[in-house]
């Protein structure tokens, strides 16, 4: 049971974005993909969405090709969160949120319930009946939130009943790019908690306090490679980072932190 | 925010559906009375419950043949074809992603007044020649088949690696819609006076062709896209996310493009080939249809289909009263109301942002 990728090769064009890459997402965990611009991790994220076909290896969702899977089967078990959105239509926020249920079919009060269930979860219940054009942007892309948790909804998430299904995947791309800090805190506490409730979480940050703050576990992609994967502890190192960046690092480790820091020097 | 305001089964409006349905069935019950001929309210009613075996006795003989043979095709074709125009207009927003998007950008109505405008200039020979029923159906077929070879052209020129690029089907749309302006503009210059004439009510657009053999041939296509079209809603509100947003909620973006390419092709096709070219309704009526209700599809596109209908009935009864007994073609109308208030619309939306 898991999200998987296993010796993957990614191209673009005659240019090589992934070299060999292997990296599992199982149920309950929170991965965090860390590394420079233009290391690979955007693609790897959406090769494990299904987007980019593999130029050798493969993905896998529980063992089976991820290309085997149905466009429907597959939205019932991940769900992804683009950098941006671009929607112009003043569509109410709930109906925005309840656009997550497309692929249970006809919609029903269960689809409704779930929407509003999400939408409480990124703490924006108040806001559903607004139109979506007129929100900020953070607001917005905890709407888009509400929206991919609604896709893969559990019902562990917000405590209340319903029947659990097989595990489910989020998949997020700089969720917190262009975000203050309380939407930014926001996002990434919504994304735990869909990890604590059982599902599994790979998630691009590009700020590395917030990565060893949320993830269980870390992967520094660099030069189409993942070069180190584990805790903050064993990512964050002045060497690793050095290699994956090339900038000199300080790493600070204070007994009241329960993560190390990365200075730049 | 009280919970009870929220929409709740999501994006249902009933009652507004209701309402819109009841405001076009007392349009064409109004325009059914109106005309060069008008049919008082008793004999109207009578004459409409009379083939029910309900003898009213209000009506003369030739009040009901009037109703059944002139103005119920009518009314019933402008019906038709209004809903199948506002229908089409909502599902080429939907699927361009973009509000100022209309049915001719798919190539259909440029396709279909080639091959109507070719029929009227060229063939007038070959018809007559022709036993009369033939004759009668050349031009509708032609347009039709016209409407779908340059809807086919459009939607070829938009392939890229095998995938139909939106935005370049966009702009294929326009190219040859500039394109079929000046053809139809070259022969405009070569065709005689009567020919002229034809060419020129048919691209105003007019319900005069309006039996029931035309009903016959016309009606199925156009009720079976206003039956299948709202079948798309859900996942034309997704496709608004964006293409790959889409495809992560599940819906086959691909397939949904080329069902939404088809449903319009056959629509707006069939409406140009039996009334000829009907400006602004498909562009305009989406947009009304959103401020009724909401932007999503599971409204837009049935209050689209109403709303079309309704309207183009009335533009209709307008083209046959205003002037009585000389006739507007409705096209004329359409375009003469539409645009202006489409200009209104626009200056509201960029107030409102």
């Amino acid at each position: 049971m898991s999200l998987s990728a296993r010796e993957l090769v990614l191209r673009r064009g005659a240019r090589v974005v992934l070299d060999g890459v292997d990296l599992a997402v199982g149920p309950g965990e929170f991965v965090a993909l860390v590394g420079p611009n233009g290391a690979g991790k955007s693609s790897l994220l959406a090769a494990m969405a299904g987007d980019l076909r593999p130029a050798a290896g493969q993905i896998l969702l529980d063992g089976r090709p991820l290309a085997d899977w149905s466009p429907g089967e597959r939205a019932r078990r991940r769900a992804v969160l683009p950098q941006a959105s671009t929607l112009d239509f003043p569509f109410s926020v709930i109906e925005v949120v309840a656009m997550g249920r497309t692929p249970y079919g006809h919609p029903g009060r269960s689809d409704a319930a779930i929407a509003r269930r999400a939408l409480a979860l990124v703490g924006l219940a108040a806001l559903a009946g607004r139109p979506y054009t007129r929100l900020s942007g953070g607001e917005r892309q905890r709407v888009h939130l509400a929206r991919v948790l609604s896709q893969v909804w559990t019902p562990a998430l917000d405590g209340q009943g319903g029947t659990r299904g097989p595990a489910s995947y989020l998949l997020l791309d700089e969720p917190t790019a262009s975000q203050d800090l309380g939407s930014q805190r926001a996002v990434l506490d919504s994304a735990r908690r869909f990890a604590d409730a059982g599902g599994g979480v790979l998630c691009v940050l590009h700020a590395l306090d917030q990565a060893a703050r949320y993830a269980d576990r870390l992967c520094l992609l660099a030069d189409q490679r993942i070069i180190a994967s584990g805790s903050a502890h064993d990512v964050l190192t002045a060497d690793a980072l050095e290699a994956a960046f090339g900038i000199p690092v300080r790493i600070h480790r204070a007994p009241d932190l329960q993560h190390p820091l990365v200075i730049p020097r | 925010m009280n919970a009870a305001a929220l929409p709740l089964p999501l994006g249902r409006r009933p009652s507004r559906m209701g309402l819109l349905a009841g405001l076009s069935l007392l349009a064409a019950l109004i325009a059914l009375a109106v005309g060069a001929f008008p049919l008082p309210p008793a004999a109207l009613i009578s004459a409409l419950l009379e083939p029910l075996g309900i003898d009213l006795g209000r009506h003369a003989a030739d009040q009901s043949f009037v109703l059944w043979h002139i103005r119920l095709p009518r009314v019933l074709l402008a019906a038709l074809v209004g809903g199948a125009l506002g229908i089409s207009g909502a599902l080429s927003q939907g699927l361009f992603r973009n509000p100022l998007a209309e049915p001719a950008l798919i190539g259909v109505a440029s396709g279909a007044a080639i091959g109507a405008a070719s029929v009227i200039v060229f063939a007038g020979s070959w018809l007559a020649a022709l036993p009369a029923w033939a004759g009668a159906a050349a031009l509708p077929v032609a347009a039709f088949v016209g409407g779908g070879l340059c809807t086919a052209l459009v939607h070829r020129l938009a392939r890229v690696d095998g995938r139909t690029a939106v935005d370049t089907m966009l702009l294929a749309g326009v190219a040859i819609n500039a394109l079929g302006f000046a053809a139809i503009g070259l022969l405009q210059v070569i065709a005689d006076d009567e020919q002229l004439r034809g060419l020129t009510f048919w691209l105003l657009g007019s319900l005069g062709g309006a039996t029931w053999s035309a009903l016959a041939v016309g009606a199925p296509l156009m009720l079976l896209v206003l039956a299948l079209g709202p079948l798309l809603a859900r996942q034309l509100d997704a496709l608004l996310l964006g293409e790959s947003e889409a495809g992560h909620l599940g819906v086959d973006v691909q397939r949904l493009e080329r069902r939404c390419v088809a449903l319009i092709a056959l629509a707006v096709g069939a409406a140009v080939a039996l009334c000829g070219v009907i400006g602004f309704v498909g562009l305009v009526v989406p947009h009304i249809a959103r401020r009724l209700g909401t932007v999503s599809h599971r409204w837009t596109l049935p209050a689209s289909a109403l709303l079309g209908a309704g309207l183009l009935v009335i533009a209709d009864a307008l083209g046959r009263t205003l002037t009585a007994p000389a006739e507007l073609p409705v096209g004329a109308i359409t375009s003469l109301a539409g645009a202006p208030f489409f200009l209104v619309l626009l200056q509201r939306r960029s107030a409102r942002r």
